[in-house]
């Protein structure tokens, strides 16, 4: 299956932004003092979808644009989940 | 060093939805073209997936074998697991399978286009990087030794089949598990 151009600009789009909110997550839960396992645990759960946003960014993605958006929803639920345990100050 | 009760219930929650990303790096008939095609993101993922489990099933074996990497910079996890040595059953199953995705070529270089983005998982990415920075190197002779004693069900081939589906299955008993039971995981 072919991506349209619009849609692959769709998709990077919302890689970048979960990209951004990611890395944000990953601060503010570095810095709420977290226990190693914790940090640890974070760290190993956060590098896979790290790889796949980058992936997504760069064009390497060689998932169909259909996978694809299902894997960042679960990123974007991530995210959420990050966005409400460790809120922004 | 052990999660509190918020850190744990987060780490849950973060777990489960891990489990559905990560399911779709593991091998099946289905996925295996996308674990070819991201090796890297696959190890990646089981790496994630064993060490969440390690932690909700609270299994010491499993733990040490999430905390191979940490204890042992020196040695590659996947070589070990090859060999058997990793203290958690599934751990061993899991990286002979995806020992063979190494063999097929892994692309590191793309772990620098990670770090200039994340510079939270750069120690994260290091490992990974390491990991395969040793692998390159041994698995080679590895291989050589495990083809050179003929027996078919002792090829890397063999024992990679043999662990293929395990990571699999352990996700959906899993999935099962928390369908039913929602809250805290498998203890």
């Amino acid at each position: 299956m072919q991506s349209t151009p619009t849609e692959n600009e769709s998709l990077i789009g919302t890689a970048r932004t979960l990209s951004e909110r990611l890395e944000k997550g990953l601060r503010r839960i570095e810095q709420s003092k977290p226990s190693k396992e914790l940090l640890e645990g974070v760290n190993k759960l956060s590098l896979p979808y790290a790889i796949f946003l980058t992936e997504i960014c760069e064009g390497a993605c060689l998932l169909t644009p259909e996978q694809t958006r299902e894997q960042l929803k679960h990123v974007e639920e991530h995210c959420n989940l990050v966005d409400t345990d460790f809120p922004a100050a | 060093m052990a999660m509190n009760k918020q850190e744990q219930s987060f780490f849950d929650k973060a777990s489960d939805v891990f489990f559905k990303f990560a399911k779709n790096y593991m091998p099946s008939a289905t996925t295996n073209a996308g674990l070819a095609a991201s090796p890297l993101l696959a190890v990646g993922a089981v790496a994630g997936a064993m060490y969440a489990m390690a932690v909700m099933n609270r299994v010491p074996d499993a733990l040490e074998s999430a905390y191979f990497m940490i204890n042992h910079p020196d040695k590659s996890m996947v070589l070990e697991a090859l060999k058997g040595n990793l203290p958690f059953d599934v751990a061993n199953k899991t990286y002979q399978y995806f020992a063979g995705a190494f063999g097929a070529g892994l692309g590191a270089a793309g772990l620098t286009k990670v770090i200039e983005k994340f510079s939270t998982l750069r120690d994260e990415a290091d490992h990974l990087r390491r990991e395969n920075e040793m692998l390159k190197r041994e698995f080679a002779n590895d291989r050589a030794t495990l083809s050179a004693d003929g027996s078919p069900a002792d090829t890397l081939k063999g024992r990679l089949e043999s662990g293929l589906g395990n990571m699999s299955s352990r996700l959906d008993q899993r999935e099962q598990a928390t369908r039913v039971k929602p809250g805290p995981g498998l203890r």
